[in-house]
């Protein structure tokens, strides 16, 4: 089953090995000369001021969230596409209906003006 | 081909793991994850079914499908209470959430 | 030992250690992020059991949307996790073993259901190894689901509605200003906004 697989299996290893090898050959070779100014954060020549994790806005959820949706909406697509000739008019309608009752949702976050960048 | 208790042990382990950390957590956020680490496990004891009882009507296949739907409609509303709350509070310690109105 | 159960062993692993540091590591975020390695250890061991588009599935929904609908949670909440297990995990383990309600009970109850399930499965008689699956996978769940399952499958939409519906009546503040939140982290939101 899994044989199916090896060249994935053997890509996604050298990838990590790569990343890996790579870092360690760095960390070896490289001079450590590690002072205050040259470990703070880089913020475009700025000195950077307050914590690196701050609150972002509650809006960027919102997007995250319709993403969510129609994520799970792509996950039943996938099949449906690859059965739909045998199918027939049946699997279009009943897939319409789903498509439909999701776009509602979509549309009352729209109403509700969430989706506007302000 | 990997033996079926092989699978339905892992199952078991990940949902200890998953259960010790709803149990002793108190970050809301932490629970949840806890709980996903649950409907993990379940849908690994499902999807091991389906392979050894019903290799060609897989519907245990499908049972998982819909836990993964449910879960990301139950990850999106917990999260969107939690951010409420964090908001109103600054705080998801679920042991201080014990007003019904604050 | 076949390459199936060697890499079913090495995928276990890797679940169950990122499972347990899920539970255990210190800062929310790598909670978070090895949540979402647990995640990928699952869909592997999905490809193993032969449900290809299971482990689709589960790194689209799961690893794609469900662990970052969380990561966005944590950054849009900012919290830091509650620091009241102090530092290192066994310290923490250790504090809570002395608490009851947090120690010993959900251990005895953890551990307890894992030994249970363990000797249960030990004992019990298993049906002999199956063929594997005639066909494409895709195929077969498509069938089923559109067919046998179709009253799940538009159920799960409306589960789907309910949760739009939901998630963006709690979370929209359109009656309030943008940064009228709470806490002293507004100035901070405000600066970041921009980007």
């Amino acid at each position: 089953m899994v044989i199916n697989y090896l060249e994935v299996g053997i890509f996604a290893l050298v990838a990590v090995a790569f990343v890996a090898i790579t870092l360690a050959i760095g960390s070896l070779l490289r001079p450590k000369n590690p002072y205050a100014n040259k470990l703070a954060p880089y913020e475009c020549g700025e000195i950077p001021v307050g914590d690196g994790q701050v609150r972002f806005h509650i809006r960027y959820y919102i997007f995250a969230l319709v993403f969510l949706v129609f994520d799970v909406e792509i996950i039943f697509l996938y099949p449906w596409a690859v059965v739909l000739e045998q199918l027939g008019l049946f699997g279009l309608v009943e897939m319409l209906i789903f498509l439909g009752l999701l776009v509602v949702g979509l549309v009352y976050a729209w109403r509700k003006k969430v989706l506007r960048w302000v | 081909m990997v033996p079926l208790p092989y699978v339905l042990g892992l199952a078991a382990l990940l949902f200890s793991l998953g259960l010790y950390g709803v149990l002793t957590q108190r970050n809301a956020v932490r629970i949840l994850m806890a709980i996903e680490l649950m409907l993990n496990s379940v849908n690994l004891n499902l999807v091991g079914f389906a392979r050894y009882l019903e290799p060609d009507r897989p519907g245990g296949q499908l049972f998982a499908i819909f836990v993964m739907t449910v879960a990301a409609a139950e990850v999106a509303v917990a999260l969107a209470i939690i951010l409420v709350i964090a908001h109103r509070r600054d705080d998801v310690d679920i042991d201080k959430i014990n007003l019904l109105k604050w | 030992m076949s390459l199936d159960l060697i890499s079913f062993i090495v995928l276990g692993i890797i679940t169950l250690v990122s499972g347990y540091l899920v539970v255990a590591s210190a800062n929310l975020m790598h909670a978070a992020l090895f949540l979402g390695l647990s995640f990928v250890g699952v869909a592997g061991i999905y490809l193993v059991l032969g449900a290809e588009f299971l482990a689709a599935a589960q790194i689209l929904i799961y690893v794609g949307a469900i662990t970052t609908l969380i990561v966005f949670g944590i950054m849009v909440s900012n919290l830091q996790d509650l620091k009241a297990g102090g530092r290192g995990v066994w310290a923490r383990v250790v504090r809570n073993l002395a608490s009851f309600r947090r120690g010993l009970v959900p251990l005895v109850a953890a551990a307890g259901f894992a030994i249970l399930m363990l000797v249960i499965y030990r004992q019990s008689l298993w049906p002999a190894e199956a063929p594997p699956a005639s066909g494409s996978n895709l195929a077969t769940v498509g069938r089923l689901l559109f067919t046998e399952y179709v009253v799940p499958f538009e159920i799960a939409s409306v589960i789907l509605l309910a949760a739009v519906l939901g998630a963006v009546a709690l979370s929209r503040r359109d009656d309030q200003p943008p940064a009228g939140s709470t806490g002293q982290a507004a100035p901070a939101a405000e600066r970041k906004e921009g980007r």
